[in-house]
């Protein structure tokens, strides 16, 4: 695995390609293996209201018929996670030039008598392999599922080419996180921008799907074209032509992104803005006032501040369109039950002026809210690992400053940015609802959105803990993991016929729906006595490792053994 | 003199791989102490130790009558580091990473900052990431000296100098010395060891070896003898010599190392028809390697006490 740069690299992903091909092919297999026992056992009239269900949120889906046939039902439900791919390959796309830089990584790579082309060409191929191996495991294990059922099926060739799409999806934003990478100093940054133009894009998607007239929209998106290609749906089917878009766009994103690093010094980036302007994220150090350099606390703050300003923009923007886009599928709602015996009905529920009403329809979207502040969470954990990963550490640590003062700063720092995020969405739903007409209970709404702190916190906390014992490297694909498993469980439990206590391991499961019963108080109270205990056990980890170096036995076996140990002369 | 490091059967293990093996020695209050030995031969393990970022096997440390574990807090206030590769936030300016640090130790005095800076003539403008080796390196020192502290931990310190720039580095560890201050210096370049310390402490393999003055490992020299003879002789007539400790011969010439008196030497050559006599003294580089090489005596020796 070491002959070359291209199976160094994939062999690097090897641990990617499993988690996110096995993790969520394991969650296709589960969905379509339990559709006999869910959906396809539903009379007619249930299969009625489950249609009428999807097509409340026809921001998210486009073909609701498809919803009662196992390949529509699979793809209907999760055709969010099958797109979460694609925040590897951004990840991924940003590392493998980008971060090589940062590291020095590629000065030792680009001193070996091979072309600078053909390293990125390998380091490129590596990445779109991974993939495409990715997207290879979903298909398997989608496939897999359908073998066990009896109700309508799809081809092996129709599962393989849903795997396909996956990965060409993904493959864009890597390619896209490669261009990005050359405008930008740091990995991180150039991996939050993708990230951002990767919410964006679904954003973009869901516009087109308010009304064909703003099909143009959707057309300059990525996740546009993996909607519209559906190969599991019997009556849908692939669509090549959108294959091939998306195999395009990934193609001339990492070309361009290519051509740009064969013609740039190793280290610098392609200047975007003219001279004395400064990009955010650019962060030009003398622009850094004083006030960041006072205190451990202040440099956490300042260190925070990009990132939480970075999601509070997405956050709040991607909030507050789809309010505007939920007020907007209501009016199509209305007009068209306009003259039916249901009009009355559908405008109590839909006429603005519900409270109830529109916390059904805004219900599933508050839903992403805990989700979405968990994935900031693990962006975070990511932010303090690395400053341990490369040594920065070290030089404030010998500072007289505790152990435990260093990563509670961290941990304060970006409680506050997550309070922040929380706060900011909470005020761009708010907004949105005035202007668009939206009566909300705004209570409800606050604890809908502020009462998610404690999900974003106890997977920080976890992170921090966890970033005591594991690498860097591992870090972040094993909490991502855990994440998508626990959303996995939740989406999942029920069409498998789990029991309650496998449901319960979903963190998720106990946000339930504050937008329209409230809060459960008592769950996020748990919650948050979780996170206190992780943050506990994190700063007392951390106090006890060793600095630069990941590894669980020893720091146990020295706690356990602390006592045995021969006394230190002084 | 009261000793301010003092290691005690240091251990140091990274699950079975060897960091250090039960190294003790002590280290005096206003000396300049030299830490010998060659890559991965446990010299960063050692500080790292010292500095509370590792947590030691067995056995311990402490500086000030401080535990360097259990009281890393009050030893960090006594204690100015320099690692050996310094890694500081990229995106600041060397002049805000050490205005950061600064404030982090409290109760530095800006005028010195100032002086190191301009001996360095370290620009303090630029971002750390934007800086070369060497004043990545200058950074370092400033931010280690600035706060006058008693004792300087410096890992590899001059690396990426240029020569005016160690020349002035070492005139600072003049002035800590003078000021009856301490510095434990680690390095694998034995002339800037030989310049500035009184006694150094060689390391290898983990373990600790000797440690000595280095005017006592000058006089560890050994003398290469080349005696040239008229007719063949026999290196049996020199071997049992005192201070010989190897005798070859080769047709009319007879090769031998001596520590010590060439007096012996010169008497028994006296009984052959000498035609030429060269010595070749190893320069203290030379002694250094020799206790690198594996094979060569590695005892750990008392420590200074």
């Amino acid at each position: 695995m070491r002959r070359s740069i291209f199976l160094r690299t994939l062999w690097s992903f090897r641990v990617a390609i499993l988690g996110w091909g096995v993790g969520v092919g394991i969650l296709m297999f589960i969905v379509v293996a339990a559709f006999d026992s869910a959906i396809g056992s539903f009379p007619p009239a249930t299969k009625a209201e489950f249609l009428l269900a999807f097509q409340s949120v026809g921001w998210l889906w486009d073909y609701p018929k498809a919803v009662v046939s196992t390949g529509g039902y699979a793809t209907a439900k999760y055709s969010v996670i099958l797109m979460l791919v694609s925040i590897w390959g951004l990840l991924a796309g940003s590392r493998i030039l980008r971060g090589q830089e940062e590291t020095g990584q590629l000065d030792m790579l680009l001193s070996l008598p091979r072309s600078r082309a053909r390293v990125v060409a390998e380091k490129l191929g590596a990445l779109f392999v991974a993939l495409l191996l990715i997207g290879l495991i979903i298909g398997l294990f989608t496939y897999a599922g359908e073998a066990r059922i009896t109700s309508t099926k799809f081809s092996f060739a129709n599962a393989l080419l849903e795997g396909l799409m996956v990965s060409l999806l993904a493959a864009s934003f890597a390619g896209l996180s490669v261009l990005v990478s050359q405008f930008t100093r740091r990995r991180g940054t150039a991996a939050g921008i993708t990230g951002a133009l990767f919410a964006l894009a679904i954003v973009l998607n869901s516009v087109s799907l308010i009304s064909p007239a703003y099909d143009w929209v959707g057309k300059l998106s990525p996740v546009y074209y993996f909607r519209i290609s559906k190969p599991l749906v019997e009556d849908y089917g692939m669509n090549w032509g959108a294959a091939g878009v998306l195999l395009l766009l990934a193609l001339v994103f990492a070309g361009v992104g290519t051509a740009l690093f064969l013609r740039r010094d190793v280290g610098s980036v392609i200047p975007v803005a003219p001279a004395g302007v400064s990009l955010p994220g650019a962060r030009p150090a003398a622009s850094q006032g004083g006030w960041s350099l006072r205190s451990l606390l202040a440099r956490a703050i300042a260190l925070e501040a990009p990132r939480a300003l970075w999601w509070s923009l997405g956050l709040g923007l991607f909030y507050f369109i789809f309010t505007i886009i939920t007020r907007q599928i209501q009016l199509d709602l209305i007009d068209s039950f306009k003259g039916t015996t249901y009009e009355p009905i559908i405008t109590a529920l839909a006429g603005g002026q519900s409270a109830a009403g529109n916390a059904f329809f805004l219900s599933l979207l508050i839903g992403f809210i805990p989700v979405l502040i968990t994935v900031m969470a693990v962006t975070q954990v990511n932010g303090w690992e690395r400053v341990e990963a490369e040594g920065q550490l070290d030089l404030v640590l010998a500072t007289p400053q505790t152990r435990a003062k260093a990563i509670l700063t961290r941990i304060g720092a970006a409680t506050a940015g997550q309070a922040l995020t929380l706060t900011v969405t909470f005020g761009a739903i708010l907004l949105a609802a005035a202007i668009a007409g939206l009566t909300l209970d705004n209570g409800k709404l606050a604890q809908a959105t502020l009462g998610a702190l404690p999900w974003g916190l106890v997977v920080l906390s976890a992170g921090y803990l966890l970033a005591t014992w594991i690498r860097r490297s591992l870090l972040v694909t094993v909490l991502s993991l855990l994440l998508a498993i626990s959303y996995g469980i939740g989406l999942a439990s029920d069409a498998a016929g789990w029991p309650e206590w496998v449901k319960r391991l979903s963190i998720y499961l106990y946000y339930g729906n504050p937008l329209i019963t409230g809060l459960d108080w008592r769950a996020a109270g748990i919650i948050l006595g979780l996170s206190v205990v992780f943050t506990a056990l994190a700063v007392w980890g951390f106090a006890a490792k060793d600095i630069g170096r990941w590894s669980f036995l020893p720091n146990l076996g020295r706690r356990l053994g602390r006592r045995q140990q021969p006394a230190v002369a002084s | 003199m009261a000793a301010i490091i003092a290691v005690n059967d240091l251990t140091k293990m990274y699950g079975r791989t060897r960091g250090v093996v039960d190294v003790t020695f002590s280290v005096d209050e206003g000396e300049i102490f030299g830490f010998l030995g060659p890559n991965g031969a446990g010299k960063t393990t050692t500080i790292r130790v010292l500095m509370g970022l590792l947590h030691p096997t067995s056995g311990g440390a402490t500086i000030g009558g401080h535990d360097v574990w259990r009281e890393s807090v009050a030893v960090k206030k006594i204690v100015g580091y320099l690692p050996s590769d310094p890694q500081l936030d990229p995106d600041l300016t060397g002049g805000q990473i050490i205005e950061y640090f600064a404030n982090l130790r409290g109760g530095v005095d800006k005028a010195y900052v100032k002086s190191l800076v301009d001996r360095f003539e370290l620009d303090t403008r630029k971002r750390f990431r934007d800086y070369s080796r060497g004043n990545k390196q200058k950074v370092g020192i400033v931010q280690a000296f600035m706060h006058k502290p008693r004792l300087l931990v410096l890992d590899e310190a001059s690396s990426g100098l240029d020569p005016l720039n160690q020349l002035e580095f070492n005139k600072l560890l003049f002035e800590v010395r003078a000021d009856g201050r301490t510095v434990f210096l680690s390095s694998h370049i034995l002339p800037e060891v030989e310049q500035v310390c009184e006694r150094v402490g060689i390391i290898r393999d983990g373990a600790l070896i000797r440690v000595d003055t280095v005017a006592a490992l000058r006089d560890l020299r050994q003398h290469e003898v080349t005696l040239t003879f008229a007719a063949p002789t026999p290196a049996s007539d020199f071997a049992g010599l005192p201070g010989v400790h190897s005798a070859t011969a080769d047709g009319n010439t007879v090769k031998l190392i001596v520590t010590g008196d060439l007096g012996p030497i010169v008497k028994a050559a006296a009984d052959h028809n000498v035609t030429n006599f060269t010595t070749h003294e190893p320069s203290l580089e030379d002694v250094f390697l020799r206790y690198y090489q594996t094979g060569a005596p590695a005892a750990p020796e008392a420590a200074h006490a």
